[in-house]
């Protein structure tokens, strides 16, 4: 590309700073949220947020690292199935969270079966190479949950079974708004996510709780034009749902996905790490796909784990993190007893969590 | 002005998307750093399909080829996709970018002359 500068460049510095400029011109004093760790990845790594703060945009993020919120019940529940000889596949980043007393990263350390996959269909090539049975984790919000539909619709082996962990964006939206322990000016809403739903599921919100919101990519200015067109609003007294990230999200999101999801998928209530129940936040596998629940084929041997009540580790801070209310470094284990090679909580596994994102960008202190 | 070079007319939707891409082949941070096997949740990553076989694609990440479902997107050879835990999930579209480049031209526009 020899005509660079003529180029429209999403990590260009110089367009960067006049985008500031102009936020720092409209001189309003914002508390912004965003739910997702790859716009926190962005927001530290090019230290924008340290920028937005000079200009008065107070950055904080949400719960919104699927790993993150994922329960110690839910853990326990796939460590429970492995213990009893079942084949677990799940995401990389699942491995290392903690439930009550293990992660499943001990689990297989003990000799339980429990094997990484990179994409649903790694986990149903295992199911198809054995008659034992094999168990996919689902995490993931609106993003990943289509691709676990897809696998299911098309037709799974008989000795495949999800356990569904998948949960909903604007429930726990409304549920933070409502909540109201932050006082918000502006959302922005989670690219990929929105790829899929659209922008009409956030308007709801900007009506009911009067609050401008921005669907933003992930690239430096697409982060920086977002925080731009919510200041715009303000200045213009709209609380309206705006796209910045218009190359990839439609207005009406995937439509084939979404019909996929309500294909497979029912809403139901469910709590989120740090959260209590939000109502149809969370997702389980529709009566005709039952014979793929892992919740309903398994019963006996996950029974025993209803109705228990499982502890947070001892002084962790992931719950209150995950609600916006404390950051990383104010937590006592933070870069002490709690690192990414040894996690403690959610927060510090996952690469999207906002403890294991500060420990590594900004380091402990 | 300061940057003779950036003219805003000349900032058109299709260098707006191939910045996208681009982005991934010069400044690999995204995808290539990251190991294959841990999937961070709601990353996702351009490429560009090179082959159609049923569900599956072969896909060019940035000189990286590897297998995408596209069970979720009606799509063809050529289309330029974003791709999530394997699975395709949506379609770049340089032609649907429109709204937002409105808004960058009033932001360079603004901030043309002397400076």
């Amino acid at each position: 590309m020899n005509n660079d500068l003529k180029q429209f460049k999403l990590r260009d510095e110089k367009i960067a700073e006049k985008v500031t400029k102009k936020i720092r011109e409209a001189n309003v004093q914002m508390n912004v949220m965003h739910v997702c760790g790859t716009h926190q990845d962005t927001l530290v790594r090019y230290g924008l947020e340290e920028m937005l703060k000079e200009a008065g945009i107070n950055i904080i993020q949400g719960p919104g690292c699927p790993v993150c919120v994922t329960t110690p019940r839910e853990v326990e529940e796939m460590i429970k199935l492995a213990e009893n000889g079942v084949t677990i596949t799940a995401f990389g980043d699942m491995m290392k969270v903690p439930g009550e007393k293990k992660s499943l990263m001990h689990a297989k350390q003990e000799g339980a079966d429990v094997r990484v996959v990179y994409s649903i269909d790694d986990a149903v090539e295992i199911a198809i190479k054995t008659d034992d049975p094999v168990v996919f984790m689902s995490v993931g919000f609106e993003t990943t949950t289509p691709s676990t539909a897809s696998a299911i619709s098309r037709g799974a082996p008989d000795n495949f079974y999800i356990l569904s962990c998948n949960r909903v964006i604007p429930p726990a939206l409304d549920a933070i708004l409502k909540m109201g322990e932050l006082n918000l000016d502006g959302l922005i809403e989670p690219g990929h996510v929105s790829a899929i739903i659209g922008t009409k599921p956030y308007e709801p919100l900007s009506e009911r709780y009067n609050i401008p919101q921005v669907v933003a990519g992930f690239e430096p200015l697409d982060l920086l034009m977002g925080v731009y067109m919510l200041v715009r609003q303000v200045k213009e007294g709209r609380a309206e749902v705006e796209n910045e990230y218009d190359r990839v999200v439609k207005t009406e999101g995937n439509l084939k996905a979404q019909m996929m999801i309500e294909d497979v998928f029912q809403p139901i209530d469910t709590d989120w790490r740090g959260f209590p129940v939000i109502p149809d936040s969370g997702l389980k596998p529709r009566e005709k796909y039952r014979e793929h629940d892992a919740r309903v084929v398994f019963s006996d041997m996950l029974d025993e784990l209803k109705g228990k009540k499982f502890e947070e580790r001892e002084n962790c801070l992931c719950g209150e993190v995950l609600r916006g209310i404390t950051e990383p470094n104010e937590c006592e284990l933070f870069g002490k007893a709690c690192t990414p090679s040894s996690p403690i909580g959610p927060c510090m596994v996952s690469r999207e969590g906002s403890c294991n994102i500060a420990y590594r960008y900004r380091g402990v202190g | 002005m300061c940057y003779p070079n950036i003219n805003v007319l000349e900032i058109d939707l299709e260098s707006y998307l191939t910045d996208h891409l681009y982005l991934i082949e010069k400044n690999p941070t995204t995808f290539k750093s990251v190991p294959y096997l841990v999937t961070t949740m709601c990353l996702a990553v351009p490429g560009k399909i090179l082959e159609i076989d049923g569900d599956n694609a072969k896909v060019d990440f940035g000189g990286i080829n590897r297998k995408a479902n596209i069970s979720l997107v009606d799509v063809s050879v050529g289309d330029y996709i974003i791709v999530h835990a394997g699975y395709a999930i949506q379609i770049l579209s340089p032609e649907e970018a429109k709204e937002t480049m409105d808004v960058w031209n009033e932001i360079l526009e603004a901030q043309k002359g002397p400076n």
